[in-house]
């Protein structure tokens, strides 16, 4: 493995910068990729809840602070979406676009709720949620999830991260 | 004691200890403290969102860029480099000239108002919520203020070149060399408005695709297609900024008489903008 702090530093930043600049521009109907999720779930089923957990929170705080959602809510959420998934570490067939695919999927549903209800609890604004557009979301995500778990694969590999389980080498 | 599958591990430790500063995060938001420690994780960030907008546009114009080349290099080999400059150039200057003509727009007005007022340019928007937000490039540094209006200016022919087109919100933080406006789409955003043609008053409220005014009498004559503009109340918007046009009046189940109101301005493609400098009272 090949200079493993800067392999995270780069993964965050690129990640987060990445999300910012393509998300928004893809947007179908209103809707789009979650891609700080996408790589949670990777990166928590493929290298356990802790990096997973860590990860989410980081995301989620740096996505809180470029948003107008309830400050906080979207580090919760992608922490215990960080946390569950990496429960599922060596029980997921990491090979498996249709397993990858359905965990996104519930993920961004669980997400989706959870946020709602943090907005709902904290005083927010949940009528955003009401905005039927925002429902296509999870299905965003999860038809993107092999093209992007395709990139982070090919993105370990530069760094030779072995305990990515890199598919396409 | 046997905890079984509940037996706390390290993993599940740090997820309830991530979790609760989350939890604390969003219980205190509003403290200064944690108010202090985002405006200066915003400052962090700002660079990381004027690049990204800058890699956006990088990534819409490649399509362009590479259709002009295959086309040049069919044309004629030797002359290629030229062709392709030269379109290079004239595509710059229709953008140039489409430019000058918003920025004259602006000008227009900036020296017709009764305020100081900067130019900005959209430079990013809200990921997560598209049409509630928007970053633009002006911050602190340049002296926007919190809560500052955010205009938009007709650009188009000669007569109607620098009127305000429409309201666009409000300046929600600022930091460094950009700031975040909140739209008047956003659920959060209430605008004090009212109805020119029959005076009466109510208020703007987001839905996210489209705004509703809240608050109209019973016995309101409002009617679909009047013109909504703000009304000054509330010390944050100057009266008179055309917000939008009626669509639809109902009675809402509070009791008051509700209407949908299409915005002037179509906040999903608006890319440069005025900020007007309030002058503010000092805050308690």
């Amino acid at each position: 493995m090949k200079h493993p702090i800067l392999f995270w530093v780069l993964t965050v930043f690129g990640v987060f910068t990445l999300h910012l600049a393509v998300a928004g521009n893809i947007a179908v109907l209103g809707a789009a990729p979650n891609f700080l999720l996408l790589s949670t779930v990777f990166f928590a089923v493929r290298a356990g809840p802790v990096k997973g957990e860590i990860l989410g929170f980081i995301w989620g705080m740096l996505s809180d602070i470029a948003s107008t959602s309830v400050f906080g809510s979207q580090a919760f959420m992608l922490t215990f979406v960080g946390y569950a998934v990496g429960k599922l570490e060596g029980k997921v067939d990491e090979d498996k676009y249709s397993a990858q695919m359905a965990l996104v999927f519930i993920m961004s549903a669980v997400n989706l709720l959870g946020l709602a209800l943090l907005e709902s609890l904290f005083g927010g604004a949940p009528q955003r949620f009401k905005d039927k557009s925002i429902l296509l979301g999870p299905f965003y995500s999860t038809l993107l999830c092999p093209v992007v778990y395709w990139g982070l694969l090919k993105w370990g590999s530069l760094f030779r991260r072995s305990d990515l389980k890199a598919r396409f080498q | 004691m046997d905890w079984g599958i509940f037996r706390p591990s390290k993993s599940a430790a740090l997820c309830l200890a991530l979790l609760g500063v989350s939890f604390i995060v969003m219980t205190f938001r509003l403290s200064g403290a944690v108010t202090s420690m985002r405006t200066f994780l915003l400052y962090w960030i700002s660079p990381i969102q004027q690049a990204s907008s800058g890699s956006a546009q990088w990534t819409s114009d490649l399509g362009d860029k590479f259709i002009r080349l295959i086309r040049a290099h069919q044309e004629n080999k030797a002359l290629k480099d030229r062709i392709l400059n030269a379109s290079v150039l004239e595509t710059q200057y229709q953008e140039l000239l489409i430019e000058n003509r918003r920025l004259r727009g602006l000008l227009k007005l900036k020296g017709s108002l009764p305020f100081n007022t900067q130019t900005a340019r959209v430079i990013g928007r809200d990921p997560l919520n598209w049409t509630h937000a928007v970053w633009i490039n002006r911050g602190s540094k340049d002296h926007v203020a919190q809560d500052s209006p955010v205009v938009a200016v007709r650009t188009e022919g000669e007569e109607e070149a620098g009127v305000v087109q429409g309201l666009i919100g409000r300046v929600l933080e600022s930091s460094g060399g950009s700031s975040k406006v909140l739209l008047i789409s956003d659920p959060l955003s209430s605008v004090a408005v009212s109805i020119p043609s029959i005076g009466e008053l109510g208020l703007a409220q987001g839905e996210g695709p489209y705004l509703t005014v809240e608050y109209l009498e019973l016995t309101s004559q409002a009617k679909p297609g009047d013109l909504v503009v703000t009304s000054g109340f509330g010390g944050i918007f100057p009266a008179g900024i055309p917000v939008g046009t009626l669509t639809r009046v109902e009675v809402s189940p509070s009791g008051f008489r509700r209407g949908f109101l299409k915005p002037e301005v179509s906040l999903n493609s608006v890319r440069e903008v005025l900020i007007l400098e309030m002058p503010r009272g000092p805050k308690d």
